[in-house]
């Protein structure tokens, strides 16, 4: 531990003290720096490129729109550039020393884009260092095609290249072969634990409260840790810093609402955004009596302030609470509930600190109840988390960016808190909570390498501790694939640690810049998982329940390498990629024949680890200007695990595998009035095991596979195409401020039934017979209109 | 259960989604048969049924077929006898028993031997509980389509107080044993958790789904239907087992769990054997009751 301190120091002060002792040699500098802000509502923005004008020196924008520029003394021009936005040329006098400029740039109107002098600088596909990386704005997500017309951003982000899921409406997503527990999903930097409404049909992301969402499946930089195969950083908006604001809709399921303004014009401003689901007020005149105690909806508020104290501190406070509520004679909820303090503070014009505190909480709840018999069943559980977080930029000079910094999270589990009442005698059938501590810490540095090579190189230490108060089990050995008998209980007391794991990963990528389009950029990362989702089902449940790694479950390990080619066509209207991946993961969580994992106190009796192997290849070529914009991804991949006692231990596909996947998403402007786009979707079927024979007790006929192979067959292929028309009803004056546009939507446009699954049961009228079921979650061509307006 | 019901539940709130389930023809690899012993017996003084068969393709629709030429006994190894299960030339073998074989916390033995192989399995019969009524009603199961009008049923009863018990519940519907996966009713204590060591549910009433579950929604019963309930006592592996088979049965929906292979007490003296099914001894209760016809809201109880 001690070594690593040592290490972290002798890594930012050496190159500091080298540096210095260049300049002292050479040329002596100063420091450009400030924020690039959206001039219409003061949203900082995030990846801009900042650089002197006609040449390649500069640097970007970071996660907080700040961006910081060390130069020779004297007179320059800098340009701010962004895609989609006008680039602002602005000169600065660097002679007299450190100068604080910030950028306001105009965003580019469809009315205004044959006008508009091109961009410069839209190659940061091909400088940046990133690599695996997808970034869709808001803006992008609006124009695809949705289900039901409800823009959803993780929907968008299965189009993706390398993204996958189980299945239509299954939660969470699937990115180069991992399961959805490996994605860390974070909500202005608080992890959410589960990211659907009504099981996975819609995400909890309300669109008008999301600036941009950035999906980093590769290369993953050291500040991020915790989950093996992704992370989804969603970044809420601000608010409009300049003027009230309000942006609201009508859709098939949503009717939402958000209103932004400045609390202090330029320095505070705030966002509330809400959104429910409203199919219940409709049916609510419908139901029979019986039925109209029913509830069914779910909602979601986001909120978010910030402050610009003076322009070296910025505060912002954010929060998301969400919730699905169902019941009819039951009760069924869920919902996550997050918030997060956030204070951006520059302690030189070079060093930018960013402390973030949050809390998280997932939850569910379920309860039967029966008046007549007195009796009822009431179970919730949750996983609250509590974290600090300060992470460091410091911009030491334009060839090198060094981050570094620390994040503890305390995790409170709960895993099953449930009373069985029959006839009014209550019996407590709870688990105990589980508590842990994950810390990390990390550094890595950015380096430009003369004019073509790149290196971003660092680490990341992570450890975890198991702690009580709480029961510990030994497990004794059993045939694989049976459950094992506890051995030995150990009481600990609280905050006695239990277990301890600590675990290096290290971080490098590099790009090397073949010539002024095209470039080569490689990766390796070791990731370290300490959560773990419990779920045997194909798609994830709400009811599924988050465990520690503890003295028998051993963290998640993986260690992908990438490799990409990235190029782009004429003057980068085109951009395009070929990566490929392979990962390697360990103590991959897989579960007994008949296991059992709720309200089981000996649930790690029932599970078992295994190892597992990812590998595709990523083709991915994007428009990003003209009338026609979008893009065609194809992956070609695999996904296998083994795991003993399961399939004769040899390896399996998982559940998730799908060979290739084809995704198409484009939007065509007919003027500034109409546009349409479309998507089509070509991925083979998911693997399903199918019985070979019948096995007959006590009347029942139970299917049973001889050979005991997993995911032995697969579904058919899955293909579907959606496209929308939007009219937009532009404002006819200049002052006016109301704006609305109408999205017509057809998803499954040629009415295919998908397989989710096949399955296979007992004949409901004759016993001794038994079929084969296909569910197709979407059965017929789903139309939708939505309504959205802007004021 | 739950789950399945709210699947249900999704496709009203949403009518638009039209997810659709239906029935289409798959083609599954053929494999080889494996002998089956299905050999569920009580200690009452009646006439003891233990069925040997083979798997066979699980879409070849009629039952599995039957296994003649075998020798089955069962023996109880604390109070003594040896019983010999005679052969039916159906696949059925029985022994007549005109006293109980045994008594509760008695040891059995059960010896198949089928082509000179030998196969075995131990069972302890436990203690079991009695039902003490049985309350039925009309319902038109109007806003339920997956369910018919009748006379719909439950059962009380308590656990018995003091340890760990587990309950396999059977109905049967004009003497024929509901056989419907939906209707399979097992409990530990009074619910179903199972948690070793537990006694969470000890000496209570059986809570409302486990009382429920004796009437089957596609076939309730009618007036002059008679309906008997009985109550096995079985052990914690029994109960696993009847977990595993209404899993296996019921593994349908947006939530479906990955198939796996039901599991077997019984064993092959020689492991290159295969074999399949499940021994158990129960002591078992039984109360019965003659369908009356009632008026809406009256209840029937027997």
């Amino acid at each position: 531990m001690k070594n690593y301190f040592r290490l972290i120091y002798f890594f930012i002060f050496i190159n500091q003290f080298s540096i210095n002792h260049l300049q002292a040699q050479q040329t002596e500098k100063s420091t450009a720096s400030g924020y690039v802000k959206d001039s219409k509502n003061g949203e900082k923005l995030i990846g801009v490129n900042v650089y002197i004008k006609g040449t390649t020196t500069g640097t970007t924008t970071n996660e907080y729109g700040f961006y910081s520029l060390t130069l020779p003394k004297g007179k320059y021009e800098l340009v701010a550039s962004y895609i989609g936005y006008s680039p602002l040329i602005k000169e600065i006098d660097l002679s007299a020393g450190n100068v604080k400029m910030d950028f306001e740039i105009v965003e580019q109107d469809i009315q205004l884009q044959e006008v508009v002098v091109k961009a410069e600088a839209d190659d940061q596909n091909i400088k940046g260092i990133e690599m695996s990386v997808n970034k869709l704005d808001i803006k992008t997500i609006q124009k695809i095609p949705a289900f039901l017309g409800e823009v959803d951003v993780i929907r968008s982000i299965q189009l993706l290249p390398g993204v996958a899921t189980v299945g239509e409406g299954a939660t969470g997503f699937n990115v180069r072969g991992g399961a959805i527990d490996q994605n860390l999903v974070l909500l202005d930097e608080a992890p959410v634990y589960n990211s659907a409404h009504l099981f996975g049909f819609f995400s909890v992301f309300n669109p008008d409260a999301v600036k941009d969402v950035k999906l980093i499946k590769g290369g993953i930089p050291a500040q991020y840790g915790g989950r093996l195969s992704s992370l989804l950083d969603v970044r809420m908006k601000e608010g409009n810093s300049k003027r009230f604001e309000m942006n609201g809709g009508i859709g098939a399921i949503f009717s939402r609402l958000s209103i932004e303004a400045p609390i202090v014009k330029d320095k505070a401003s705030f966002i509330v955004a809400a959104r429910r689901s409203y199919i219940d007020v409709l049916a609510k005149p419908f139901l029979s009596s019986d039925l109209r105690g029913s509830q069914f909806y779910f909602y979601d508020l986001t909120a978010k302030v910030n402050y610009t104290i003076n322009p070296k501190n910025t505060v912002f406070v954010s929060g998301y609470f969400g919730r699905d509520v169902f019941g009819s004679g039951f009760k069924f909820n869920w919902g996550n509930a997050t918030s997060t303090v956030r204070w951006n503070h520059l302690f030189s014009d070079r060093l930018f600190m960013n402390l973030t505190a949050f809390y998280s909480n997932y939850d569910y709840e379920i309860g039967f109840k029966d008046d007549v018999n007195r009796s009822r069943f009431d179970w919730n559980s949750n996983i609250i988390n509590y974290s600090v977080k300060p992470d460091f930029t410091y911009f030491l000079n334009t060839k090198n960016t060094i981050k570094f910094g620390a994040q503890s999270i305390l995790y409170d589990f709960r895993p099953g808190n449930a009373v069985i009442t029959s006839n009014d005698i209550k019996s407590d059938i709870s688990l105990d909570p589980k508590y842990a501590l994950e810390s990390g810490f990390y550094i890595d540095n950015e380096q430009k390498i003369g004019e073509k090579l790149t290196l971003q190189y660092g680490f990341r230490y992570s450890t975890f501790q198991y702690m009580g108060k709480g029961e510990a089990y030994e497990f004794g050995q059993e045939k694989p694939n049976t459950r094992r008998p506890v051995i030995s209980v150990k009481s600990y007391d609280q905050w006695e640690t239990i277990q301890n794991y600590g675990n290096f990963e290290p971080r490098f990528s590099m790009n090397l810049e073949l010539n002024a389009t095209t470039s080569l950029k490689a990766s390796y990362n070791r990731m370290v998982q300490y959560l773990h989702l419990v779920s045997n089902t194909a798609a994830a449940t709400p009811v599924d329940v988050w465990t520690p790694s503890t003295n028998n479950i051993k963290p998640q390990l993986a260690d992908q390498f990438a490799v990409g080619l990235f190029k782009n066509f004429q003057d980068n209207t085109y951009e395009t990629s070929v990566e490929v991946y392979y990962k390697d993961m360990q103590n991959q969580l897989d579960f007994i024949d008949n296991s059992d994992l709720l309200l089981n106190r000996f649930l790690e009796g029932d599970l078992l680890q295994g190892i597992g192997r990812a590998y595709g290849a990523e083709l991915y070529v994007k428009k990003n200007k003209g009338k026609l914009t979008g893009w065609i991804s194809y992956t070609l991949s695999r996904t296998e695990r083994q795991v003993e006692g399961l399939n004769n231990g040899n390896w399996f596909p998982n559940r998730y595998d799908r060979p290739h996947n084809l995704n198409t998403s484009v939007s065509y402007e007919f003027n500034e009035y109409w546009s349409a786009s479309a998507n089509f979707v070509l991925q083979s079927g998911t693997p399903v095991t199918f019985p070979t024979s019948r096995v007959q007790v006590q009347d029942y006929v139970i299917p049973y596979n001889v050979e005991a192979t997993r995911n032995n067959f697969r579904v058919p292929t899955y293909h579907r195409l959606d496209f929308s028309v939007t009219k937009i009803n532009r404002k006819k004056k200049p002052n006016q401020r109301w704006e609305s546009n109408w999205v017509f939507s057809v998803y499954n446009a040629y009415n295919r039934r998908n397989p989710f699954t096949i399955y296979f049961r007992r004949n409901q009228d004759v016993p001794l017979n038994t079929e084969a079921v296909r569910l197709a979650i979407i059965g017929s061509i789903v139309p939708a209109v939505s309504y959205n307006f802007k004021f | 259960m739950k789950i399945n019901k709210l699947t249900l539940y999704i496709l009203f709130i949403l009518p638009f989604f039209s997810s659709c389930e239906d029935v289409i023809k798959v083609n599954l690899n053929e494999s080889k048969e494996i002998l089956t012993i299905d050999a569920f017996i009580n200690q009452q003084a009646e006439k003891q049924v233990i069925r040997l068969s083979l798997t066979s393709p699980y879409f070849q629709n009629e039952a599995t077929p039957p296994v003649r030429g075998a020798t089955v006994a069962v023996t109880n190894q604390t109070g003594g006898g040896v019983f010999q299960f005679v052969d039916k030339g159906n696949g059925n073998y029985e022994y007549q028993a005109n006293n109980p074989i045994g008594k509760v916390g008695d040891d059995y033995l059960l010896t198949v031997t089928y082509q000179e192989n030998i196969y075995t399995s131990r069972c302890t019969s436990n203690r079991t509980t009695v039902i003490d009524s049985i309350v039925y009603e009309y319902d038109e199961k109007e806003n339920n389509p997956n369910s018919k009008a009748g006379y719909y049923a439950s059962f009380y009863g308590v656990d018995a107080k003091g340890k760990q018990d587990f309950y396999w519940i059977r109905s049967y519907k004009n003497n024929v044993f509901v056989s419907n996966p939906f209707n399979i009713n097992y409990a530990a204590d009074a619910t179903r958790n199972s948690t070793p060591g537990l006694l969470g549910s000890d000496g209570l009433l059986f809570i409302p789904p486990i009382r429920n579950r004796i009437t089957d929604d596609n076939d309730p019963f009618q007036k002059g239907d008679s309906l008997r309930v009985e109550i096995w006592s079985i052990n914690s592996d029994t109960y696993e087992f009847l977990r595993q088979v209404e899993a296996q049965m019921l593994n349908g929906g947006l939530f479906a769990r990955i198939p796996e292979n039901v599991r077997t007490n019984i064993s092959a003296q020689n492991p290159a054997n295969k074999v399949l099914g499940w021994f158990c001894v129960s002591e078992i209760n039984r109360r019965g009751v003659i369908i009356k016809e009632l008026k809406k809201g009256e209840k029937g109880k027997g």
